[in-house]
């Protein structure tokens, strides 16, 4: 006697999730920015409560979603201190927490699907149906809102003026043998649209170099000065001029050893 | 296009053109929603676009309380929630530096053993490194946008608890009224471990009282706690004390089923258990302070026993004296017959509270506070609309929203009183404001009764507006700071944003691979905390979790300097403002002329931006450093 086959379909959303996942595997392995995000964000919630709540009745779409989401923070987190348990750092070679969540998204999906077969009331997506006008509108909002940020928003930065060492950090030589000679590199970095400047550099007041310069939109003007300490005590000072007014100071305390 | 249709509404204007006249259609809250998001971020650089935003936050505000659609109310919070990510370019305040550096941490180290990672509350962190990583996007990015959405789901879950009370109408009008609550908005629309706290505590709030009706629920309701507790030690904490508060209540006046009360008690048994064990594993300083305060409360050495024990009890009650319970309670409903007496007393009891509160907010207690009176606006109202609609709640079945509201409220006045320890009283607000929004949505519908439905949702988009309006420092929505005289003065308006000037110092000590101590003052120093190689004067109190103010703006004086290499970076802001280890004991005062002049008479100035500026110096006194026209041969 042959019993009937009951076909066993697979829910819209476990199709979903499933190609959801392989994207995002390929997005990880290839570095792609943002493909990833499901899978880190909503996907594991989202399975887990679709295992734990397989009827279409057990919750209401805001209750799923409100419930998915803070699954899905938990197990984030659970999953961290599990792979982190093993020894294994969250983010080394063989990417350990994103591949416990894959699996973990793949073992939930698997329950659902069986948890959900056969039944009559089975939850399963309702993907919103919107018209071809909203797309576009949506669409198109989104286009400029995306425009906008790429083309930067941020107010002006401002004049950089700063001083570095030979070796480009700040560690300046500011206690010299009586002979011995400094070195400090000047830079001033212009930010906003061109613009002409006149560096003074003073060692107690006794001029040592005059400089004027033009600095183009995002240009960085560096150069070395070199100096001894005439006395016990010395201030190098430089000062940045604009249109003959002072806008930026800076000054070194030297000594001698 | 248009026609006029007078057999059902009074115009048809071609709903399939303009959607958002079909209050069916999800699409116009969408469009109503990044119509809010455009204006936002266009007030970055003009701030007359916040104007755009409000008129489209009004709209979506009073759609949602129209149609009382529910993707509305989720956009809406969205909208409030993002206020700050989008007008700023950075981080604000100072707490969600915090969060950035740890955040750094976890994804340049990948551990979270004690030893590489302080703060051992990994939900938030985890989070945002493990998608910065994986999705390759800034974690600041993610983390200005990502927190302050799930923040929004609170609204979600208070709509879902009201529910279970009242009709979609309160239910809309109290999830509303929460999100541009002041004390809720704060919160939510930062990015800090309460911005998550505050949602999951609502949730497992709403789904532990599921449980108890039905075992489904259990398993999701754990979950959810154990996420809680992984996120915040505080928003476990008030967790623990709504859910019992909520619970109890419930199955003493409402509840018929003695499984009910086994499921409750396995909740709160549980919920304490996985608080405990995690923090007498990884956050032996906060077990610390929670068993020892709990101990002093119950004059007790042994307050896990003795809270184990007080709570077999009283979820033993409803269980096996079931029959009495009910017998008492179908006697009790003839005490209401004195409900307006019970209202009238708890009107009294209720303005003895907010008054003791109000003392505290103002600055008059052990708290230093400067709050503009316009912050109060919101709180005040609040508290108008709940004693309004405290007399919804003189029922038995309305008694678990009482005592939700009633626990936490019992803490913060406990705090205020300083019966046990708190550090920061005004923590608690953000927890009393869910249930308080149920009960002033209470009284928002009974006030308003003889409204029609559109002036009611105009008036609540109103109410949401002026009050996200009066909740945020003057810079956010006004775009500059006023004087004193000014009524929209607020101190606050000085620090929540973190200008570029200042940012680009912070990334000069990072590019060049500065090394060293930084001195400079609180806010700055949050920013610091990115730093690798530096330690700055607040990070090593906030790093070692120590809650003692080890610092002060005495630290910025070149004399008391000591290693080779001291960084001090001042800017603009701190010449008007300036806030160093005094944090809300002490009265801030900003950096004086001559502070100023004896740094830069005793360092070396080594960057200025016009707004910023890094002086360096060393705390050895081999070199005799001095003034040109001393004596210097």
């Amino acid at each position: 006697m042959n019993r009937p086959m009951i076909p066993v379909s697979v829910p819209k959303d476990a199709i979903l999730t499933g190609m959801i996942l392989l994207i995002s595997g390929v997005g990880v392995t290839l570095d792609l920015p943002g493909i990833a995000s499901p899978v880190l964000l909503l996907l594991p919630g989202y399975t887990m409560c679709s295992a734990l709540y397989p009827g279409r009745d057990d919750l209401k779409s805001s209750e799923r979603l409100i419930v998915s989401l803070a699954l899905n923070i938990t197990l984030v987190s659970l999953l961290a201190l599990a792979v982190n348990s093993l020894d294994l750092p969250l983010f080394g070679p063989g990417v350990p927490l994103f591949v416990a969540l894959f699996s973990v998204t793949v073992i939930f999906t698997l329950i659902s699907v069986l948890r959900r077969a056969g039944r009559i009331d089975a939850y399963d997506l309702l993907l919103p149906k919107a018209t071809a006008l909203s797309v576009l509108v949506f669409l198109a909002l989104l286009s400029i809102s995306a425009l906008i940020l790429a083309t930067g928003l941020d107010q002006d930065k401002p004049t950089e003026f700063y001083l570095l060492d030979r070796n480009g950090t700040l560690n300046y030589p500011l206690s010299l043998g009586e002979n011995e000679v400094g070195c400090v590199v000047v830079v001033v970095e212009n930010h906003g649209p061109i613009e002409n400047y006149t560096l003074v550099i003073d060692l107690d007041g006794v001029l040592l170099n005059r400089q004027e310069l033009v600095l183009r939109e995002e240009e960085r003007w560096v150069d070395e000065v070199s100096y001894k300490a005439p006395y016990q005590n010395s201030t190098l000072s430089f000062t940045l001029y604009k249109d003959n007014e002072p806008i930026r100071r800076l000054h070194l305390l030297i000594g001698r050893r | 296009m248009i026609c006029m249709n007078r057999t059902t509404d009074k115009w048809v204007l071609g709903k399939k053109i303009l959607p958002f006249f079909d209050r069916a259609s999800y699409t116009g809250e969408v469009m109503l929603f990044m119509g809010g998001i455009f204006g936002l971020m266009l007030s970055r650089t003009n701030i007359q676009a916040v104007l755009i935003f409000a008129i489209f936050y009004f709209l979506l505000v009073y759609r949602t309380c129209l149609t009382r659609s529910l993707s509305g109310l989720a956009l809406s919070g969205l909208l409030s929630a993002l206020i700050l990510a989008l007008r700023f370019k950075y981080l604000t305040w100072g707490d969600p530096w915090f969060e950035y550096a740890m955040i750094q941490n976890i994804m340049e180290n990948g551990m979270l053993s004690p030893a590489y990672y302080s703060d051992q509350e990994p939900v938030l962190h985890t989070l945002i490194a493990a998608t910065s990583t994986y999705v390759n996007i800034g974690a600041m990015t993610l983390q200005k946008f990502i927190v302050p959405a799930i923040s929004s789901l609170s609204l979600l879950a208070l709509y879902s608890i009201a529910r279970e009370f009242f009709d979609k109408e309160t239910a809309i009008v109290s999830a509303l009224l929460l999100s541009a609550g002041t004390a809720y908005i704060h919160w939510a629309a930062q990015a800090v471990t309460e911005s998550i706290g505050i949602p999951m505590a609502l949730i497992a709030l709403y789904f532990s009282y599921r449980s108890l009706q039905d075992v489904r629920h259990l398993p999701a309701a754990c979950m959810v706690i154990t996420g809680l507790v992984l996120t915040h030690h505080l928003s476990t904490l008030l967790f623990i004390v709504w859910y019992n508060s909520f619970a109890l209540a419930h199955l003493y006046f409402r509840s018929r089923d003695e499984m009910q009360s086994l499921r409750g008690l396995f909740i709160s048994v549980f919920s304490l258990a996985v608080a405990f064990g995690w923090w007498s594993a990884r956050m032996p300083d906060i077990y610390d302070i929670v068993i020892n305060s709990i101990g002093k409360l119950l004059h007790t050495s042994s307050p896990v026993y003795m809270i184990l024990l007080i709570l077999i009890i009283m979820y033993s009650v409803p269980a096996l004296l079931r029959g009495q319970l009910i017998r008492i309670g179908s006697r009790a409903t003839i005490l209401q017959e004195f409900r307006t007496a019970a209202y009238l007393g708890i009107i009294l009891c209720c303005m003895a509270c907010a008054l003791l509160a109000l003392h505290f907010l103002m600055g008059k207690s052990f708290f230093v506070l400067n709050y503009p009176l316009l912050f109060f606006a919101n709180g005040l109202m609040m508290l108008l609309l709940a004693l309004f609609g405290m007399r919804s709640f003189l029922y038995l079945d309305k008694t678990p929203v009482l005592a939700w509201i009633g626990g936490v409220a019992l803490l913060f006045v406990g705090s205020l009183l300083k019966l046990y320890y708190a550090e920061d009283p005004l923590r608690f607000v953000e927890f009393i404001y869910p249930p308080l929004s149920i009960i002033a949505a209470c009284g928002f519908i009974f006030m308003t009764s003889k409204l029609g439905s559109r002036r009611k949702a105009a008036l609540v988009a109103l109410i949401c507006l002026s009050s996200l309006v009066v909740a945020f420092p003057s810079t956010v929505f006004w775009g500059q700071e006023y004087p004193p005289s000014d009524p929209r003065h607020d101190v606050r308006a000085f620090v929540i944003n973190h200008p570029e000037s200042e940012l680009m110092a912070i990334d000069l000590l990072k590019d060049h691979k500065a090394k060293g101590t930084l001195h400079t003052d609180r806010y700055v120093g949050y920013v610091s905390l990115q730093l690798e190689n530096v330690t700055s004067d607040i990070s090593v109190p906030l790093s070692n979790n120590i809650h003692t103010r080890t610092y002060g703006r005495k630290q910025m004086n070149p004399d008391r300097f000591s290693g080779e290499s001291n960084f001090v970076i001042i800017t603009s802001r701190m010449m008007n403002y300036a806030e160093f280890g005094e944090w809300l004991l002490q009265e801030k005062s900003p950096l004086t002329k001559d502070e100023r002049a004896d740094i830069e008479k005793k360092t070396s100035l080594i960057y200025d931006n016009g707004d910023a500026w890094i002086y360096k110096g060393s705390g050895f006194k081999d070199l005799e450093i001095k003034l040109p026209g001393e004596d210097s041969s």
